[in-house]
């Protein structure tokens, strides 16, 4: 459905993205992720016709983007990282308007609208003005926006920034659902539990380029780090192999039950000061850490905090 | 197209009527100032011939002319906010550049000329005045003078980075471009400097149609040649916003 090669794009001597190629399947939820800076946001800019790029090519459904810009416009929808609506007018005039714009009318504008309200849980909003909204009924509507004319691509750029906790649920059983019925969506993100309740696949991208892309599972197993915690009253003991922090003894392994199990045994007189065991399973978060080079040291560090 | 940017249009006009404050001020302000001109303008006008003219013959047009200028800011106002809304790009996700410039600057000339002929119709029946020749020919000014501020307009959004700037500039415009175009007074009571200045300025080509009209009872020829007038102008603020113009660029809404 979206095909880019070797896609390049400076801002004078800043080059944003370098070389990234990038695949997305019918129907596959691909989550973008990255550090602050690392071109997600222009990389949906330049393939949604916002930016040019200086180099490499995009395709969608098949067609180039830079000689069938007018081709690709209905096929894709995106809601933009920042806010795009208009504040002085109501919600159903802001989903008719950008409705029409994308080129539904009529009998089918008004269903979509129902459609659309109903998954975001914005029907009981329809006639309030927009600016009078929360943040996150904003940011609600702002994505709705985009799913309107049913898009066949959709990106979403940081779709539950400001949003609430049941906000977000909706937001995501919305996109689960879309993507049920075949829309190919690019999910950008900082919350990288979103990627994992969405069952996405996963690009991280990086100063520009893309470090690592598969499906979830893959780049958990690939990169992921499981580890034990073992806190203790007092100073922890030193054991060998684990690392001792404070009154906390961690170790990075593939098998965290059997080495817990291990030290238990091998504590001896101190296991009377032994107050909790932690395994933390290989997540995404661990694998995004070791893909971008930050290992399991900060996470351990905010535990700590935590 | 012409559905998408008649959409656009539809959506901006709703967006004027959500705040109509602003319209409103440039409606009745110069209504209310042709009734402190009006006597003024009687006595100049008089001292140069016309001795049945009441005033309203120059107070009319010129505050109908002046307050144009003014609009600027009001049909401005809409571009930057699209911006500083978010929209501008949803917008451009989804279309092409002339369907949107198509979709901004229709409802924006359709604001000018309700304007105009608001603001003149409304002054001409409060005031008394006396259209000596054609009206039709007048309507035709008032279209031609319209297209050429909706240019005008192009230009200085083209040229602004910031909403702040557009104001600034189509105030000075409004207040120097009008008096020397004679809104105030008529060009000959001007002194000689500001009289060979005042053809530079579209509001001098609009008035002087206006007054041959009004005053001396003429038609469609002086609206052609005066709309001859204001096309060039228009065509060379076209010009000057077709360099500059960037669909692309950042503009500043709030400061």
């Amino acid at each position: 459905m979206l095909e880019i090669e070797g896609l390049q794009k400076s801002y004078g001597k800043v080059k944003a993205l370098e070389g990234i190629d990038l695949h997305v399947a019918p129907g596959e939820v691909c989550g973008l992720i990255g550090p602050n800076g690392a071109g997600k946001t222009t990389l949906v800019s330049v393939v949604t016709g916002l930016r040019d790029a200086d180099a490499g090519s995009v395709r969608v459904a098949g067609l180039d983007a830079a000689s069938n810009r007018k081709g690709i416009r209905g096929i894709i929808g995106c809601a933009p990282q920042e806010l795009g609506l208009y504040p002085t007018i109501s919600v159903r005039a802001n989903m008719e308007f950008f409705g029409r714009w994308n080129g539904v009318r009529g009998r089918k504008l008004s269903t979509r609208i129902e459609e659309v309200a109903d998954a975001l849980d914005l029907a009981s909003l329809l006639d309030r003005r927009a600016g009078d909204l929360s943040g996150g009924q904003k940011r609600r509507l702002h994505t709705g926006l985009a799913m309107l004319h049913a898009p066949r691509l959709l990106f979403l750029d940081e779709p539950t920034v400001g949003a609430d906790v049941v906000a977000r649920m909706r937001l995501l059983e919305a996109v689960k659902r879309i993507s049920s019925q075949g829309c190919t969506v690019v999910y950008a993100t900082h919350y990288l539990a979103e990627i994992e309740s969405l069952g996405a696949s996963v690009a991280v991208l990086e100063a520009g380029r893309i470090r690592e892309r598969g499906p979830l599972a893959e780049v958990v197993a690939r990169h992921g780090q499981s580890r034990a915690e073992l806190e203790f009253s007092g100073d922890a003991p030193r054991l060998a192999g684990w690392q001792q922090k404070g009154s906390r003894l961690s170790i990075v392994t593939a098998d965290p039950a059997s080495a817990t199990a291990a030290a238990i045994a091998k504590l001896n007189g101190e296991a009377s000061r032994l107050r909790g065991v932690r395994i933390v399973p290989a997540s995404l978060e661990s694998a995004y850490l070791a893909i971008t080079g930050h290992g399991p040291d900060i996470m351990e560090e905010n535990n700590a905090q935590a | 197209m012409l559905r998408r940017s008649l959409s656009l249009t539809l959506n901006t006009i709703k967006l004027y009527l959500s705040d109509p404050a602003p319209l409103l001020v440039f409606i009745f302000m110069p209504l209310g100032l042709m009734a402190f001109l009006a006597p003024a303008s009687r006595s100049m006008l008089q001292a140069q011939g016309y001795l049945h003219a009441g005033g309203a013959e120059q107070a009319v047009p010129g505050m109908t002319v002046m307050f144009s200028f003014f609009v600027i800011g009001v049909i401005g106002v809409q571009f930057y906010r699209e911006q500083g809304w978010g929209t501008w790009d949803r917008l451009r996700i989804a279309s092409g550049t002339m369907e949107i410039l198509v979709g901004k600057i229709a409802p924006g000339l359709l604001l000018l000329l309700v304007q105009l002929i608001v603001v003149f119709g409304a002054g001409g029946l409060l005031f008394h005045l006396h259209v000596a020749g054609s009206v039709p020919a007048l309507v035709l000014i008032a279209i031609g003078f319209a297209v050429c501020i909706m240019a005008m307009t192009m230009m200085l959004i083209a040229w602004c980075r910031t909403l702040d700037q557009l104001n600034v500039i189509a105030n000075v415009c409004a207040i120097v471009l009008s008096g020397l175009g004679g809104s105030f007074a008529p060009v000959s009571a001007l002194p000689q400097w500001a009289q060979a200045a005042a053809k530079a300025s579209p509001a001098y080509w609009a008035m002087q149609g206006m007054r041959g009209i009004i005053l001396d009872g003429q038609g469609m020829r002086t609206a052609l040649s005066t709309c001859l007038a204001l096309a060039s102008f228009a065509a060379l603020f076209t010009v000057l916003t077709a360099v500059r113009f960037n669909v692309r660029e950042a503009k500043v809404s709030e400061t």
